[in-house]
């Protein structure tokens, strides 16, 4: 186990729920975290307690997947919260690279000249366009033959990019047998003395065939640089594909593996939580609000929703019946068909509650349940807080309200300055001299 | 009469708008992104439409022949844009989920020059003119007004795609996890909501109307061309804008507005002033609504 480091004992349910193990969060070059250390036993409320600025809402937030911790873990049930590696993600990754290989070699063999080549050239020439004939454009343009095309009215003799022009004829004829004739000439040069001749450089019309037909002069480096073609467009073409393969499926991979721990992936574990600042859908009503967590209990895709299969329909009323119960619990029945945004403020924290324990949550976080309310409402939430616990969701709290921490907590931890400075019951930790400290003396 | 007349046209011509309006209003809604490439998009749809209508061999005229080969058209032409506005979404978009707001709007733009590019490869430089597939027969008895075939089969497409996304959008738990990201992400993810795939549902959603609109705009206007995408794109922006962008209900009614006010004033006016009214306009009404017709003020969130 992990947690062989770790000082807390585990509590009265056996192993820990939720185990922070050495958690360091940092924002550029300020440590809000380090270090910390935090186990959750099953049926038990823990609350974190500090200064204000100490780490316990960016504590909070690493725990529900909002920010990665920079260092150590958080283990819930003794499993990482992470989308697990699968085939699938791998072959998806694996597809997006073969894409962006394609359009990388498409890019680097120069789509536009090689759409010149395979289409354009056969149109000049007045061929009727065949896909065989598109084909054998295309290899001619990997092989980097020689090819034909019109200007002004002559035909001319070009590489197979179009950038050299070799001759220019009257006579279509004519210029085809001097591309022959010069294509021979450039394979020649391809087979170096001592190597052995590449098969797919012998076509047909490659064999000499020189009668009756006056060459034009070409220069040296010029046929050196033709009988270079094929050989660079073809490192051209893999190099690019190579490329592009690597970086897409490294660049899918990368941001799969930032998107790895999101909140949704914690949330569907059995974490939830309620935010210091509420954070409720204020436009919708209030069983919208719960509903909306129950979504993915209920079966069939967007056809079943639509056509209101009885699967889906039973699914909708049981999710009905389970956001009520929720909403019955905290005591908010009656406000079900409200705008949430228009629930007085402790109403509208009890709302976000229901929602974070209608999602089936077995650990929920509490930021501040009790922020802003009077003496009366406090208590009512201690209450209700208790009757979490023992309606076996574990509670993790951040609170102010040390009369609500000391009443309802089987543990306390207390931070400072992003460390944990002190833990235990409520009686222990009232007493730590380095609490009191922290606090200026200020304990309730 | 006459007058009865310009409020038809464009009142069909703004169905049109707000199709298009519809897929800007969304993405906007859900992840705050103006999404500079829908209306190149549609020009994409609008490609595949005049290729199917060869490859498929639609003709003019030919009674349920024909009328199913348009909806045939709707429905695939729809599936490509929608699935083309996912991929793009997914490989362009969602990686910059997290960066501030200006890294995915400049990415829009280029992908917005990439599917111009695309159409230009597609079909070439020159405008090209779709088949008249739809007559333009009038409908109407009356000699003065004219409600052809073609406003007919606008009308047929727009209001029920119109009347199945209001009723997908308040119904349907898609729709209500759609509401919910649109409002507060991080929160409906911390209750379990799958938020890249709500956020790929809408995307779908605005595609393939936008997909929809190519198809009504290709047999309406009977002229595409690899630009279409610009000018299109920007007056159904204007129209999300106009009703207020992220509100579904006023991109429909932003559409209506700027097809009256088009129709209206080249009847009026003069076809030449129509944009400069058009947009006059529009900085009238967001001088005294900031927010669009029927938009909701933003709150500012913490």
């Amino acid at each position: 186990m992990s947690d062989s480091r770790s000082p807390a004992v585990p509590g009265p349910s056996g192993s820990p729920l939720l185990d922070v193990d050495r958690i360091t969060v940092r924002f550029g070059g300020l440590v809000a975290v380090s270090d910390l250390d935090l186990d959750v036993p099953e049926g038990t409320i823990v609350s974190l307690i500090g200064p204000n600025g100490a780490g316990k809402t960016t504590a909070f937030n690493c725990v529900s997947g909002i920010y990665a911790p920079s260092g150590g873990s958080v283990r819930f049930r003794g499993k990482r919260l992470e989308r697990a590696l699968t085939p699938g993600t791998i072959l998806k990754a694996l597809a997006v690279g073969l894409l962006t290989g394609l359009l990388f070699a498409a890019a680097a063999v120069d789509v536009d000249r090689m759409w010149m080549a395979v289409v354009k050239r056969g149109m000049i020439t007045g061929e009727p366009f065949t896909l065989a004939g598109a084909v054998e454009r295309l290899r001619g343009y990997f092989r980097s033959e020689l090819a034909i095309d019109q200007m002004a009215g002559k035909w001319r003799v070009v590489s197979s990019d179009g950038a050299d022009v070799l001759a220019i004829k009257r006579d279509l004829a004519e210029a085809r047998l001097v591309r022959d004739a010069l294509q021979a000439k450039v394979t020649a040069r391809r087979i170096d003395p001592g190597t052995v001749p590449d098969p797919t450089d012998l076509g047909p019309s490659d064999e000499p065939q020189a009668a009756g037909v006056t060459l034009p002069p070409v220069k040296e480096e010029v046929l050196d640089r033709l009988a270079a073609g094929k050989s660079r467009i073809r490192f051209r073409g893999w190099s690019g594909l190579a490329l592009g393969l690597i970086l897409g499926t490294a660049g899918t991979l990368a941001v799969w593996q930032r998107g790895r721990r999101s909140p949704h992936v914690v949330a569907r574990a059995g974490i939830s939580r309620t935010f210091q600042n509420i954070r409720l859908f204020s436009n919708m009503s209030v069983l919208e609000n719960v509903l909306v967590g129950l979504d993915r209990t209920i079966p069939g895709g967007v056809l079943a929703m639509l056509l209101r299969t009885p699967a889906n329909v039973r699914g909708e009323a049981a999710a009905r019946k389970k956001a009520l119960e929720a909403l019955g619990f905290v005591g908010l029945a009656g406000d079900a068909n409200r705008i949430a945004g228009q629930l007085p403020y402790g109403d509208q924290r009890r709302l976000e509650i229901a929602r974070a324990l209608a999602t089936g949550a077995r650990l929920i976080l509490l930021d501040e349940p009790a922020a802003g309310m009077n003496p009366s409402e406090t208590a009512d939430l201690a209450s209700l807080i208790e009757r979490i616990r023992d309606s076996g969701v574990t509670v993790l709290l951040i609170e102010h309200h040390m009369n609500v921490v000391m009443r309802v907590s089987d543990r306390v931890a207390v931070l400072d300055h992003g460390t944990k400075i002190a833990e235990g019951t409520p009686a222990e930790v009232r007493r730590d001299e380095k609490v009191i400290e922290a606090y200026l003396g200020g304990g309730e | 009469m006459f007058f009865l007349q310009q409020c038809l046209i464009g009142l069909t011509n703004g169905a049109l708008v707000a199709l298009v309006a519809l897929g800007y209003t969304m993405v906007y809604g859900i992840i705050g992104l103006i999404n500079f490439a829908h209306g190149d998009l549609i020009m994409l749809g609008a490609c595949l439409a005049l290729t199917l209508v060869g490859a498929l061999g639609i003709a003019a005229g030919g009674g349920a022949a024909t009328w199913a080969g348009v909806a045939a058209l709707v429905l695939l032409c729809g599936l490509f844009c929608g699935g083309l506005n996912v991929a793009v979404d997914r490989i362009v978009y969602k990686p910059l989920r997290n960066a501030p707001k200006l890294a995915p709007l400049v990415s829009a733009i280029g992908v917005s020059f990439i599917f111009m590019n695309a159409g230009l490869f597609w079909l070439g430089p020159a405008d090209r003119s779709f088949p008249d597939l739809v007559p333009s027969t009038n409908l109407l008895a009356h000699d003065g007004l004219q409600f052809t075939l073609k406003d007919l089969l606008v009308v047929l497409v727009v209001v029920p795609l119109m009347v199945g996304l209001s009723l997908l959008v308040r119904t349907t738990r898609l729709g209500k996890a759609m509401r919910a990201v649109s409002q507060d992400p991080v929160a409906a993810a911390l209750v379990g909501v799958d938020v890249d795939r709500v956020i790929a549902a809408t995307f779908f959603i605005g595609g393939f109307l936008g997909g929809a609109a190519s198809v009504i705009y290709g047999l309406y206007i009977n002229t595409i061309g690899f630009q279409m995408g610009f000018q299109n794109g920007l007056y159904a922006f204007t129209a999300a804008v106009l009703g207020g962008i992220g509100s579904i209900p006023g991109a429909v009614l932003g559409g209506l507005v700027i097809g009256l006010v088009r129709a209206l004033s080249s009847a009026y006016v003069g076809e030449r002033w129509t944009g400069a009214i058009v947009f006059a306009i529009l900085i009238v009404i967001l001088v005294f609504r900031p927010e669009g017709l029927l938009g909701r003020r933003t709150r500012e969130k913490v």
